[in-house]
């Protein structure tokens, strides 16, 4: 991989750079990994800090053939960008904009009655097609998707407007909690009861998903018709304990900034000086890390000892080594290139690699390499 | 300047970051009152810390600020071209300087660190909220969100909203974050998601389209960013500027009276 030309007069001081064939190449794992399930790659949070278009792209290029967002806004985001094909959005307000959605060619993960009246009565309005939805259950997590409770009445009023010719119900799903397997396995099992129950009034679906990464990974009876493949796509693991490479995985985004001033150091013994480099937390790096994490520069690694509201303070960790302006410097990529990765941030800062790539901020320039 | 947002944005699911320009003239009203003798200046780093630089930038020259403090030149060509005449400086320019020490955040509501308040009469400017999606009654002992860390300790409503890490609430505050309803504060059952979090909300009569406020002023019982940063190892000023790009930011101007 080319390394950016940053730190110039005309380029910005910091880039996260995004390796479309690292996400080409993750995807396709999955679409292996996963035999006749179909890849649906979740793209929710402008692709989980990533870019959503162009990650969209480089998704179904890599054999997805759907994209997951959370809301219709984002739904939105990759029809304006011109992509077609199929979009899932699952997290709605009852009085959402379902007009739109429909004309659009959204299909709506619905969760309750209400949101399944809203877009009965939008598709009324629009004409056409009916609505394409997916029915959501919560098997367990208890966040959305109907309880159990209400599933009977959900599918009967389901197949009520399929038959009016408003909706039609193309996938039942839920999601896991990752608890432990016996967990995971139990919200299969009330998955398998929800579709059978939905069949007995007689809707038809013809996608049923329930794995995420993890369990696309690891629990191969839940692949079922279609995996939803989220912070796998961007390489990183969500496994405890085991990282991208022993999971064939690579990590797409690289984050690269400049020394831009040599500052005395702060320790007064010490007679390196410090390097300032023009990211802080409000560009999404996590302040907690400082202290326990380190950038690499051309000549070594330095020790991140503060991060500011839009700068970090890096030292020297061995003699011999110094700072210089104009150095870059990577805070994290792919370990295969000698790097700290987005995994080692979280480790820092108390978190999971997917709060890191996703809280990086607008201010921060994305480059795409094809 | 653009006028200001009476409305709540119903794109984003109705997700909301409201900024009392009012409430910042008059924080900048008591600074300027302290700053006797000397020029006031203004931290406007990380977009004026989450509040949008340019129209916090107009606020502050009408109140009087002499000098607004920011990045670099990119920051300092936004407020140029926005026709705002202030001095500006950068720490990071072609000169080659080094960044000043923080010059605190209480023109936005905040002491420097947890441990240093505000100074009298400072009121928070940025209040994020958004709507309940959905509610449902669950048992006890029912799971809630990843890992099931949280169960339910008896029967009770569970209310969903589409705040989570990616717009800004730290996953950290897991197990002690709060949000309010009705000016009552519920705590967030299980792990905080990328785009949601559940609240345990009892047996209050909670209903979908009630608003859940992360944190505002902390003068109707809701908690504050300090109260976040308390609960999740930060400080406001990283709360306050590590806010999404998913929740719009939509300006007011109340009456302040003081």
């Amino acid at each position: 991989m080319t390394t950016p030309d940053i730190g110039t007069t005309s380029a910005p001081d910091s880039v996260a750079t995004i390796d479309l064939a690292a996400v080409r190449h993750n995807v396709a794992r999955f679409v292996s990994l996963a035999e006749g399930s179909q890849v649906m790659t979740v793209v929710k949070a402008n692709a989980y800090g990533h870019g959503a278009a162009p990650i969209a792209r480089a998704a179904l290029d890599g054999g997805a053939t759907w994209l997951g967002v959370a809301d219709l806004a984002e739904a939105f985001e990759l029809r304006d960008a011109g992509i077609t094909q199929p979009v899932l959005a699952w997290l709605h307000e009852s009085h959402d904009d379902f007009a739109a959605a429909i004309e659009a060619g959204i299909d709506i993960g619905v969760s309750d009655l209400g949101q399944l009246t809203s877009l009965a009565h939008a598709q009324r309005a629009v004409g056409g097609a009916p609505a394409s939805v997916h029915l959501k259950l919560d098997t367990g997590l208890g966040r959305n998707g109907a309880d159990e409770s209400i599933w009977g009445a959900l599918f009967d009023e389901a197949r009520r407007r399929e038959l009016s010719g408003h909706v039609i119900v193309r996938g039942i799903f839920s999601h896991l909690s990752n608890a432990d397997d016996d967990e995971d396995a139990r919200q299969l099992e009330r998955l398998h009861v929800g579709v059978e129950t939905a069949r007995q009034s007689g809707l038809r679906p013809q996608l049923r998903h329930l794995a995420s990464t993890a369990a696309a990974l690891r629990l191969p009876a839940t692949r079922l018709d279609l995996v939803r493949v989220g912070i796998g796509a961007y390489g990183l693991s969500p496994l405890d304990h085991v990282g991208s490479a022993e999971l064939d995985l690579r990590p797409a985004m690289t984050l690269r900034s400049t020394i831009v001033a040599v500052a005395p150091s702060s320790d007064a013994d010490f007679v390196a000086r410090s390097g300032i480099v023009p990211l802080g937390y409000g560009d999404g790096v996590p302040p907690q890390a400082a202290g326990r994490i380190h950038v690499t520069g051309s000549g070594g690694r330095f020790l991140v000892t503060r991060i500011e509201s839009d700068h970090l303070v890096v030292e020297p960790v061995s003699a011999g080594t110094e700072v210089e302006r104009g150095d870059l410097v990577t805070l994290f990529g792919d370990t295969a290139e000698g790097v700290a990765s987005a995994d080692d941030w979280a480790r820092a800062a108390d978190t999971i690699n997917y709060e890191i790539v996703t809280r990086l901020g607008d201010r921060v320039a994305r480059e795409f390499i094809a | 300047m653009s006028p200001l947002d009476s409305t709540i944005d119903p794109t984003g699911l109705g997700r909301d970051a409201a900024i009392d320009l009012g409430v910042f003239r008059a924080n900048v009203s008591i600074l300027a009152a302290r700053a006797v003798g000397g020029p006031l200046v203004i931290d406007m780093t990380a977009d004026a810390y989450g509040h949008g630089l340019v129209r916090l930038a107009h606020a502050a020259v009408e109140s009087g600020v002499d000098i607004l403090s920011v990045r670099d030149q990119g920051d300092a060509r936004m407020i140029a071209d926005a026709g705002i005449g202030i001095d500006v400086r950068c720490w990071h320019t072609s000169r080659f300087s080094i960044p000043p020490a923080g010059s605190g955040i209480a023109a936005f509501g905040f002491g420097m660190e947890l441990t240093d308040g505000a100074p009298a009469g400072i009121v928070p400017v940025m209040t994020v909220s958004a709507p309940v999606l959905s509610v449902k009654r669950v048992p006890e002992g029912h799971g809630v969100s990843y890992g099931f860390v949280y169960r339910t300790r008896k029967e009770t409503t569970l209310a969903l909203v589409p705040l989570g890490y990616a717009d800004g609430i730290p996953r950290s505050a897991t197990g002690s974050g709060r949000m309010a309803i009705n000016g009552r504060q519920y705590p967030i059952a299980g792990r905080i998601a990328m785009d949601q979090v559940v609240l345990d909300v009892g047996d209050a009569p909670v209903v979908p389209g009630d608003r859940a406020i992360a944190f505002g002023p902390g003068l109707e019982g809701e908690p504050t960013a300090a109260d976040w940063a308390e609960c999740s190892g930060s400080t406001a000023g990283e709360i306050l500027a590590r806010i999404g790009r998913r929740v719009p930011r939509r300006y007011i101007d109340r009456e302040v009276a003081r």
